[in-house]
C-alpha cells in the first residue's frame, strides 16, 4: 500500500484541491475523474497506480483491459510427468514393443518402447534404446556381411558427434571416485521420445530401477555436483542412489561407480532427452546379459540379440525393476488478463433466450427492475474485434447490477 | 468459526485457431480488450415461482455444468453480454426490416438500413455478412473502416465463401453472372448492441 505523507502528500493535497477549485470555477465543467486519477498517480510508485479505466463505464459488448489490468509475458517454469498421460512413473513391459519395428532395418539400430501393446489403441512410444560400441562391435563388419551398415558403431559416432565436443573422441564416466577418467567405449543409450520430454528433462527427478540377478537405482548426481554444462547442454553422472521423494529434500547418493569394476554407470543429458549407460558397470551390478558386445558376427545385432542379452536384456531390467520415474520442465510464456465488470457493467444480455417476442422484452419480468446474467465465456480480443484466446468459467458466474465480478484469466503459449 | 470459501475465480484460456495464426505469423497477440457471454444459458429456466423461494429462482442455471472451450472462435462467444443503462427495459432489437430478401440477378442494387430498436449502433454502426458471397456483393457506408469491427469473429472458413462489410446503410448489389439461382442467407449484427438478425436471401437466375 502507497503511504504519501510530508512534502510529497502535501503537494499531493495541493494539487488535487487546485484542480477541484479550478472545476468549480468553470461553469459547466464537470469534474474530470480521469484528471483526478492522473494527479495521483504522479505520487504513486510503479504497480500501485490507479487505472484511469476503473472509473469508465464501459458501453456495448466489449471493455478495454486498463493498464493494471495486463501482466504480460511471464515465465513460469513448469515441471510435469514425461510419460504419456502426463505420469511420473513408468512400469516398463518388454512386450510393449513393435515386432514389426524391430524385424525392420530401424531395428538393427533401435528399440522402440511403447506404453501398452502396440496392437491397443493409445499405445505411444515413450522410449527408445540403443546400442553403441566404437570398435563396431555388436553388429556384422562388412567381412562378415556384404551389406552390413555398422550399426553400432555407426549409433557410437552418432552420439559422439551430438554430445561430445570436436576434440572429445569418448565419452568419460566415474573412475573410482574420480570424475571422467574412465572412457567409455561402449554405452547402451535410452533416447526418451520428443513428444514426451517436450523441452528437456527436469535434473534430480530421474530415477531408473533395473533389477536382473540383482538391483540398482541410478540417479543422476545434479544436487551434488556443479552444473557442468557442455556443447549438448547440462550433463550429469549418473550414479547409484535414492530420490527419497516425500522423506527428505535432498537426494541419497549411494555410490558413484560400481564397486565390482570401480566405473561410473553412465551419463545423463536432460536438455538432449539422453541417457548413456554404461554396460560394464551394469553386467556388474544388475545382470551379466547386459555386458558389452566383445565381437561380431554375421546376423547379430547386440540391439536385438535375442535371448535377453544386451539391448533386449536392457529392456528385461527396466521391466524386472518397473519404476523408470522422470519429471520434463518447460519454460512457459505466461499473460494473466484480470477482467474486471463493475456493477453496472454487462448486466444484460444478447441470449436469444434473454428476451421473448420481437422486440426485445424480457423473457422474465423481474428482469425489468433487476436483470440477472450468467457468464460461462470470457474472450480475450484485439483492437480489431478478433477473437485471440477464449475460456470458460467452471460454472455460470452471476452478474447483476449488485454484484461485481473480477476474473483473472490465464492465457500459456 | 467456519473456513472461508477457497474457490478462486481464476480461468485458463485457450488460443484460438486465429490466435495461433498470429502467433505463428510472428505478430504477437495485442489483446486489448475483452467480452464476456452466455453462450450456454437458457434464460427460460429462471423460476420465479421456485418452491424453496427467491435464492433459488436460478438454481437450475446456476448449478449447470460449463463445457470445455472450443478453439474455434466462429463457434464460442456468439452471445455477448452487453452494458445497457440501469433503466433498460427492453434488449436492443437489431433489425434488416423485412423478412426477406428476394431479387433477381439483374435487379440492381438493394438498399438495406438496419435499425436498431430502440437505440444503438449509431456510432460503429453495424456488420453484415452474406453467407454466399456468390450471389452478390455487399457495400457499406457511414463508418470509418478502422473502426469497430465485427463483433462475431468471422472465421476464415466463413470468410472463404463469405462477403463481409461494415457501415450504417448497406447496398446489396445481386451478381449478374448468375448461372443458377442461389439461396443463401445474410446476418447484421450491431457493433456495439451485439444483437443480430438473420434473413434468407435468393438471388433468382434469368436468361
Amino acid at each position: 500500500m502507497a503511504l504519501i505523507r510530508d512534502n510529497r502528500g502535501a503537494l499531493l493535497a495541493s494539487n488535487i484541491s487546485q484542480y477541484l477549485a479550478g472545476a468549480a470555477n468553470t461553469a459547466g465543467t464537470p469534474v474530470d475523474t480521469n484528471e483526478l486519477v492522473r494527479i495521483m498517480n504522479q505520487f504513486l510508485g510503479t504497480g500501485e497506480q490507479i487505472s484511469s479505466d476503473l472509473t469508465t463505464i464501459t458501453n456495448g459488448i466489449y471493455k478495454k483491459f486498463g493498464a493494471i489490468d495486463k501482466v504480460s509475458n511471464r515465465t513460469e517454469i513448469v515441471t510435469s510427468g514425461i510419460w504419456s498421460g502426463d505420469l511420473g512413473s513408468l512400469a516398463v513391459n518388454s512386450t510393449y514393443t513393435s515386432s514389426t519395428q524391430a524385424a525392420s532395418v530401424s531395428g538393427k539400430y533401435y528399440l522402440d518402447v511403447y506404453n501398452d501393446l502396440t496392437s491397443n489403441d493409445g499405445a505411444e512410444v515413450q522410449f527408445s534404446i540403443a546400442y553403441g560400441d566404437s570398435n563396431g562391435y555388436g553388429a556384422p563388419t562388412l567381412t562378415q556381411d556384404d551389406s552390413s551398415t555398422l550399426s553400432t558403431l555407426a549409433t557410437y559416432n552418432q552420439y559422439k558427434n551430438i554430445l561430445l565436443g570436436s576434440g572429445d573422441s569418448a565419452f568419460s564416466v566415474y573412475s573410482g571416485s574420480t570424475a571422467g577418467a574412465a572412457d567409455l567405449t561402449s554405452f547402451y543409450v535410452i533416447n526418451v521420445n520428443r513428444a514426451r520430454y517436450k523441452e528437456k528433462l527436469d535434473p534430480g527427478n530421474i530415477s531408473i530401477l533395473l533389477s536382473g540377478t540383482s538391483s540398482i537405482n541410478l540417479i543422476d548426481d545434479s544436487g551434488g555436483t556443479d552444473e557442468n554444462v557442455t556443447t549438448a547442454g547440462r550433463v550429469y553422472n549418473l550414479v547409484s542412489g535414492s530420490l527419497n521423494i516425500g522423506v527428505s529434500t535432498t537426494a541419497t547418493i549411494a555410490n558413484y561407480s560400481s564397486p565390482v569394476n570401480g566405473q561410473g554407470y553412465g551419463l545423463f543429458y536432460p536438455d538432449m532427452g539422453i541417457i548413456l549407460l554404461n554396460p560394464a558397470a551394469l553386467q556388474s551390478k544388475v545382470d551379466i546379459k547386459l555386458a558389452a558386445a566383445t565381437s561380431s558376427a554375421a546376423n547379430t545385432y547386440h540391439i536385438n540379440r535375442g535371448s535377453n542379452y544386451g539391448g533386449v536384456a536392457l529392456l528385461k531390467a527396466l521391466e524386472g525393476g518397473a519404476d523408470f520415474q522422470a519429471r520434463r520442465t518447460e519454460n512457459v510464456s505466461t499473460s494473466h488478463y484480470f477482467v474486471r465488470a463493475n456493477n453496472r457493467e454487462f448486466n444484460f444480455s444478447n441470449n436469444p433466450t434473454f428476451v421473448t417476442g420481437s422486440t426485445g422484452q424480457f423473457v422474465q419480468p423481474l428482469f425489468e427492475k433487476d436483470p440477472h446474467v450468467y457468464i460461462t465465456s470470457v474472450g480475450l480480443y484485439n483492437d480489431a474485434n478478433e477473437l485471440l484466446a477464449v475460456a470458460k468459467t467452471s460454472k455460470p458466474i452471476e452478474k447483476s447490477f449488485d454484484k461485481e465480478v473480477a476474473i483473472k484469466v490465464k492465457l500459456d503459449f | 468459526m467456519g473456513y472461508l470459501s477457497n474457490t478462486e475465480l481464476t480461468v485458463d484460456a485457450i488460443l484460438t485457431k486465429k490466435g495461433r495464426e498470429k502467433l505463428a505469423a510472428g505478430q504477437g497477440l495485442n489483446i486489448t480488450q475483452f467480452a464476456l457471454a452466455d453462450d450456454e444459458i437458457d434464460y427460460t429456466l429462471y423460476e420465479p415461482a421456485h418452491p424453496l423461494g427467491s435464492a433459488y429462482y436460478d438454481a437450475a442455471i446456476k448449478n449447470m455444468p460449463v463445457l470445455e472451450a472450443n478453439p474455434d472462435e466462429t463457434q464460442v462467444m456468439k452471445y455477448k453480454l452487453v452494458t445497457l443503462p440501469k433503466n433498460t427495459t427492453r434488449i436492443p432489437v437489431v433489425e434488416f426490416g423485412v423478412p426477406n430478401i428476394s431479387v433477381n440477378q439483374k435487379s440492381g442494387e438493394v438498399a438495406l438500413s438496419p435499425t436498431t430498436s430502440p437505440a444503438g449502433n449509431r456510432s460503429l454502426g453495424y456488420t453484415i455478412v452474406l453467407s454466399n458471397k456468390n450471389a452478390g456483393d455487399i457495400v457499406g457506408e457511414g463508418v470509418t473502416s478502422d473502426v469497430g469491427s465485427v463483433p462475431v469473429f468471422i472465421g476464415d472458413d466463413v470468410s472463404a465463401t463469405a462477403a463481409i462489410a461494415k457501415g450504417l446503410t448497406f447496398k446489396f448489389i445481386p451478381n449478374p453472372s448468375l448461372t443458377s439461382t442461389i439461396k443463401t442467407t445474410i446476418t447484421v449484427y450491431g457493433n456495439e448492441t451485439g444483437g443480430s438478425q438473420t434473413i434468407p436471401i435468393t438471388v433468382t437466375y434469368v436468361q
